[in-house]
Formats: C-alpha cells, structure tokens, sequence
C-alpha cells in the first residue's frame, strides 16, 4: 500500500504535515507551560 | 429539478445564517465591536474564522480540481499554505496582537500608522486604496461563484444563484458586523472541515481502495504519481513548485486574516486557536488534493476538473448531501466575501472617515456608517457579478496575491525589524503591490507562469529593507520596539502588564 506513493511524494506529504504540526505543538506546549506557571 | 431535500438542506443552512446575523446585530453598536466583535472572540471561532476567510470557493473547486489535474503535484500547495498558516500563528500572531493592543488598534492601517507615527496618514490612505479595490473585485468574483454552485447544483438561473448569496451575505454582514461574520465563519469552516474529510474518505472507498487508485492513476498517467509533475526536475517544475509553495505566503500578513489575532480576547486564546488552525488547514488541503485524485479515476475525462467536487458529491452521496455540499461551497464563498466585505468597510469608515477626517460622529453613528458602507461595497459588487464583466478575471488573478504582498513584507519587517521606518513601509507597500499587478500583466507568461506572489513579496521586502536603511526611524519607536520585545519575552498576557 505504502508502495503504491512514490517515496518522494510520500516525503513531501510528510514534510508538509510534520513542519506544521512540529513547530506547532512546540509553541503550543511551551505557551501553554508560560500560561500554567502564570496562573 | 433539485429535490426537496436538496432545498430543505440549503434553506436551514441560510436560515441559521440570518439568525447569526440578528443575533451579533445586538452588538454592534460602536466601531470597535462593529469592525472587531470588541476584541473578545474565543479560540475556536478566531481558528476557524481564519481558515474559512482565508479558503475562498478556490479550496473546494480549485484544489480539488488541481488534485484531479495535476495530482501528487498539488501537495506543493498543501506544503505551502501549512507552512504559512503555521507561521503565521506561531511567529507573527502573539507580537501582532500585543502590539495592536498596546496602540488600541482595530485595523491593519491603524496600527501600521501608529507603529510607524504617520501623522499625515498616508499609510492608511494607500492602504484603504488597495483595500477597497482588491475587496470590491474580488467579492465581486466569490459572487460569480455564487451563481455558478446555484445553477450548477439546484438548476436555477445564474442571476438568481448570484442574486441569493448576496442577500444572505449583505444581511448578516450588515446587521451583524464582524461577531456575525466571525461566528458564520466558525459554523462554515465546520461544514468545510467536515466536507473535505468525507469526500477523500468516500471517494477512494468508491474507487476500490488506496491502492486501486494509484495503480489507476500510474496507467492513467505515471506523472499523477510524481512530485514535479509532468515538468519533471527543470525550471519549469521548479517554477511552478515555488508557485504552489507561495499561495501560502498570504497567510504571514494578508490583513482579512490579521484582523483575526487583533479580535481575539488575549494572547492565551490566540494560543489555543493557534493548534486548531494547523490541524484544520492540514485537514483542508490534504483532504482537497487526495478528494481530487479519487475522483480523476472515478470520473475521468471531465472537461473542466473544477467541477469534481460537484460531480462526486452528486455521483457517490445520496441526494440530500448534494445540499449539503452545496452549503459547503457556499459556505467557502460566504466565508471570504463577508470578512472581505467587513475589511473594506473599516478601511472606509475607520481609516478615512473617522481616522482621517475626523469628524465630530458619535460612535454609533460612525458603526451606522460602517453599515451603510459594507451594504454599498456589497451592491457595487453585485452589480459587477451579475454584469459578469470581464475585468472581474483580471482583478482576481491579483486580487489574493495583491492584498497579500502589500501588506505582509511591511508588517513582517515591522514586527521583527526595528529599523523599518515610515518612508520604508510606504515604499514597500506600494512596491509589493505595483509588482504583483506588473507582474501579472506583463511577465508572467515569459517566466514559467511563476506566481505573482513571489516576486511581489521579493520586491515588498527588498524595496522595505532598502528604503528603511536610508531613512531615519520614527522618534521613539525603537525604544518601543525594544521595550515590547522584551515584554513579550516576560510577560505571560499582555506587554503592558511588565
């Protein structure tokens, strides 16, 4: 099934979701531990 | 004929529309909770306001009809609208808001004037010019589209589809301001959230399975299956990589999407919103290319691969969701118009006539004003839809790339670089978006189709920075900039707590 992609499209469909949600989670998780000191 | 359960669907949908509209008119009674629901939106509606405003018809006809021409290709796109929506929250969002907090503005123009200490208002002049024009055409368009869906899901008359949207949109816009506008917003990406991650889900499950159909789309074409497309690794495919990568630049500094961060209640919403905004874009577009790649081996051999989505929401649902997924493009459109109609009539009543002019108006007066202003921008913009001029096409071909290079390398070099100055914001403005227009007009056929977008922001950043080095910053504004900076480091709600 994993085959049926060509790896380098699988690498750009990765890429795109995972430098998303990585930088994300990184500002989420690091705000949200400002915010429970904070409170 | 539509069925009554096509019509019941569509009515309920517009129905709950007006009732959004009479339900934020209650307040919005001053420019600031006319324009910014007076800044105290939650996370959910600034994340999903967001995406919906910044995902016009385009998303749901455009992408998917990309995912079916041009397949894997597509996921440029995705790569560059997640990065920039990404961006955006992470980089561009907390400093924005703390900034127009601080200077208690409720537009872009407002606080670019106040960052920058333009006492002869020039900024918000040149701002309100592009704003007005760009909004009035492009709404204009998501109007065409608006009577395109009608009369291709239900049958009825182009002027009538056109005629319909409007209505709904100049209601709950009027009436409610940007609370109505915010919150149609959250109930439309919803729709659009729910819609894109049905269709792939149903569209490969109807063509046999994920392997089926990339075994489908290799014999149909081997290139659907390949990152560069049919261009393969030459300036051409790179070109038109970099093309798809920079749709999602507008998202860093588009002002439609940064009057969202200014309406959020504090920093800690805009956090929250920030996680939402991310999975919902990734869910929009990845949802959009692989609906669009089912239905190239489902309906192959359609004359125009923007009507995909149609064909499959009719093709593989039972008639009642053909409602539904025309309350979903609706739903694109409407999203886009009414932050862009809301946009347009600030830059009027806020930057012009209050700002500018000044005039002794009550602050109900001047959110009457804004009323009547978003109503005249509305008709100037049916008129224009149903007259289906042509210039329309031209306008829209810059109308999102053009809003977006203005703005963006102005505001980024604002937030993050000290010495911007006020001749360097206006320069840049202008540049990014003379460039895009130029560009558009006159280059981009002898330049691999490159879009317009990068070479606008290249230029809005070059002419910001170069100008900015030849002149002399606002008096007081670095130690500003710095004393922010450092309150945003500390502080954990807001720069003026420190």
């Amino acid at each position: 099934m994993i085959a049926a992609l060509h790896w380098s499209a699988w690498l750009l469909l990765l890429c795109s979701v995972l430098i998303g949600l990585v930088l994300e989670l990184a500002f989420f998780i690091t705000q949200r531990r400002r915010y429970r000191n904070d409170d | 004929m539509a069925s009554t359960g096509i019509i019941a669907v569509l009515a309920t949908y517009l129905l709950i529309l007006l009732a959004i509209g009479a339900w934020g008119g209650r307040e919005s009674k001053g420019v600031a909770e006319y324009f910014v629901a007076g800044k105290k939106l939650p996370s959910w509606v600034i994340a999903f306001s967001s995406n919906a405003t910044g995902e016009s018809a385009w998303l749901l006809l455009g992408l998917t009809g990309m995912g079916y021409l041009v397949g894997v290709h597509a996921l440029w796109i995705v790569l560059g609208e997640v990065l920039g929506v990404t961006l955006s929250w992470v980089f561009v969002a907390v400093p924005f808001k703390a900034y127009t907090d601080r200077y208690d503005s409720i537009t872009v123009p407002d606080y670019l004037e106040a960052r920058f200490r333009d006492s002869r208002h020039l900024l918000r002049l040149i701002s309100m010019a592009i704003i007005v024009t760009m909004v009035t055409a492009y709404t204009a368009a998501q109007l065409t589209a608006s009577g395109k869906a009608f009369s291709s899901f239900l049958g009825t008359s182009y002027t009538t589809g056109v005629l319909i949207g409007a209505a709904v949109i100049l209601y709950y816009t009027t009436v409610g301001g940007f609370k109505a506008v915010a919150y149609s917003d959250l109930l439309q990406g919803v729709l659009m959230f729910g819609g894109l991650l049905a269709l792939p889900i149903v569209g490969f499950a109807a063509a046999g399975g994920w392997t089926t159909v990339m075994a489908t789309l290799q014999t149909m074409d081997p290139n659907l299956l390949e990152p560069m497309g049919e261009f393969g690794w030459s300036v051409a495919g790179v070109a038109s990589a970099a093309g798809f990568v920079g749709i999602g630049l507008a998202f860093l500094g588009a002002p439609q999407l940064l009057m969202r961060f200014i309406s959020a209640r504090d920093r800690r919403e805009i956090v929250d919103a920030s996680l939402i905004a991310v999975i919902c874009i990734i869910v929009f577009d990845v949802g959009a290319v692989f609906a669009g790649m089912a239905g190239r081996t489902l309906f192959p051999g359609l004359a125009d691969p923007e009507t995909i989505l149609p064909e499959m929401s009719v093709g593989l649902f039972p008639s009642v969701f053909a409602g539904i997924f025309l309350a979903i493009v609706l739903a694109a459109i409407m999203s886009t118009v009414d932050s862009l109609l809301i946009l347009a009539s600030s830059a009027v009543v806020r930057d012009f006539i209050q700002m500018t002019l000044r005039p002794a108006f009550s602050d109900l007066k001047l959110s009457v004003l804004g009323k009547v202003t978003t109503m005249i921008i509305g008709v100037i913009a049916l008129v224009l839809a149903l007259g289906e001029v042509r210039m329309i096409f031209w306008f829209v071909l810059f109308a999102w790339s053009g809003l977006a290079a203005a703005f963006t390398p102005v505001v980024l070099c604002s937030l993050f670089w000290k010495g911007t100055t006020r001749s360097g914001a206006i320069a840049g403005m202008v540049a990014g978006f003379s460039t895009t227009i130029i560009w558009v007009v006159a280059v981009k056929e002898h330049v691999y189709d490159l879009y317009e977008m990068l070479p606008g922001f290249f230029i809005g950043f070059i002419v910001t920075i170069g100008v900015s080095l030849f002149t002399a910053a606002p008096e007081g504004s670095t130690d500003e900039w710095n004393a922010i900076r450092r309150a945003l480091r500390q502080s954990q709600r807001g720069p003026d707590q420190s």
